[in-house]
């Protein structure tokens, strides 16, 4: 519906003079609350793009004033009873203000859903920002109703101006980052963190036993970890031939151990997530909107096949690894 | 002066006229706001300026006489249709014989015989 000067087709000249006579429209409407400068706007380009639908393009200026001649000028457009326009009353600071809060609260209660909607979404999002210990409970709430004003925008073929994405986006973009992240970056970690949690527990248990199950003065599992350790430098479990076969110090050991285990969980985890995206791209385009507009299946399904050459080589290194700690 | 005069009688009585006109053009169907600006400036001296119209159409919306809905089109973007409400509906009822009320007693009291003024 609303387009930009750009889409017209007109010369630099004409988009100027078309954006000096909207302008003027805004001007002439200032103040006047039974009508929707935003929609007089919309009214007015899709006039002149009506009009000049057959003109050659890029379309030149006098091409355009016929069009505007034949509109009138927009001083004229005030409703019946009105004689000169708002503007050159000369409207006080307040009562502009006045006008322009009336505007707002029309348009929450009573205006047009594809404006209401961003309105109510932006202030729930700011009420939530100064409520702060409740701002995810807003930010959800807040995030829904963008949505829901994205949604009709674009049931109405209303393309999102750059307003209203200031009033949808914010909670819209927060929501898609916060999911985006845990799925593609704390899901992995998590399991990482979870697979080292039991490795350490096993190899505690295994330690113990092979130290011929002493009495432990701590009481904690890192304590007794740490304990044994100390207590018993030759007992050698599974996870100490295992770390044998990396390179570097015993110290630099598991480091570089938990980055490998964490790069096949990582290459497992995104191999899985890159052939469900790609067999579902509309799904991934409407979840984390407007963040992957452009993304398309065929993307997922390329990172997906890095992933699995990754797995590939990280269980050929995890194989040798086993073998060499003579465990296979 | 006598300019300035006739000029501004003829603005507020064509703005009062256009509404009429404009909920009267929607009484048999919807229509693009397009085609309504272009069917009554083919009304000779009737609209002043085809922007006009759409403050108009705007406000009427705001009144909830007309309701406007979206419809895809194959030379564009989705095109906005106007119609009338019921209660739309009900005010060009009125409005209509109102209008004809005022046209007779013109007529009766200025005549309808063009001779006078154009012999003036």
């Amino acid at each position: 519906m609303t387009q930009t000067p750009a889409d017209i087709g007109l010369t630099p000249d004409a988009e100027a003079r078309l954006e000096g006579y909207l302008h003027q429209v805004r001007a002439a409407l200032v103040g006047v609350p039974d009508v929707s400068p935003d929609e007089i706007e919309a009214d007015i380009r899709e006039h002149v793009e009506n009009e000049l639908r057959t003109a050659v393009r890029p379309v030149a200026l006098f091409v355009l004033e016929s069009v505007l001649n034949r509109l009138g000028p927009p001083t004229q457009w005030l409703p019946a009873g009105r004689t000169s326009s708002p503007l050159a009353e000369v409207p006080s600071l307040g009562r502009y203000l006045r006008a322009r809060l009336r505007g707002i609260g029309n348009a929450l209660w009573r205006g047009p859903e594809d404006w209401r909607l961003p309105y109510l979404s932006f202030g729930v999002f700011a009420f939530g920002v100064l409520a702060f210990p409740l701002f995810p409970l807003f930010l959800i709430v807040s995030y829904l109703l963008a949505r829901a004003g994205v949604a009709v925008a674009k049931e109405k073929g209303i393309e999102l101006g750059v307003a209203r994405k200031w009033l949808l986006y914010p909670p819209t973009l927060i929501v898609s980052l916060v999911l985006f992240l845990t799925l593609v970056v704390a899901v992995p970690i998590g399991m990482t963190r979870v697979g080292f949690l039991v490795v350490d527990d096993a190899d505690t248990q295994e330690r113990w036993e092979l130290a011929g199950r002493p009495r432990m003065q701590s009481s904690s599992h890192f304590g007794r970890a740490r304990e044994l350790r100390a207590k018993f430098p030759r007992v050698e479990t599974t996870l100490d031939k295992l770390l044998a076969d990396f390179p570097g110090s015993e110290s630099t050991r598991e480091v570089t151990a938990g980055v490998f285990v964490g790069v096949g969980v990582v290459a497992f985890w995104w191999a899985i997530l890159g052939f469900i995206a790609g067999m579902m791209p509309r799904a991934i385009r409407a979840t984390f909107y407007p963040l992957c507009q452009r993304f398309e299946g065929r993307f997922a399904h390329r990172a997906g096949l890095v992933c699995l050459l990754v797995i590939a080589i990280w269980c050929g290194l995890a194989y040798r690894i086993i073998t060499d700690a003579g465990l296979l | 002066m006598d300019a300035d005069f006739l000029a501004n009688w003829t603005t507020q009585m064509r703005k009062g006229l256009l509404e009429l006109c404009v909920l009267a053009t929607l009484k048999a169907q919807r229509m693009y706001g397009y085609d309504i600006v272009k069917r009554l400036s083919a009304v000779e001296g009737l609209v002043m300026g085809e922007g006009t119209i759409y403050p108009i159409l705007s406000r009427f919306k705001k009144e909830g006489l007309v309701e406007t809905t979206l419809a895809e089109s194959p030379e564009g973007p989705a095109r906005k249709y106007y119609q009338l409400t019921d209660r739309g509906r009900q005010i060009l009822v009125k409005m209509l014989p109102a209008w004809a009320a005022v046209r007779d007693g013109i007529e009766a009291v200025a005549g309808t015989d063009s001779a006078w003024w154009k012999a003036e």
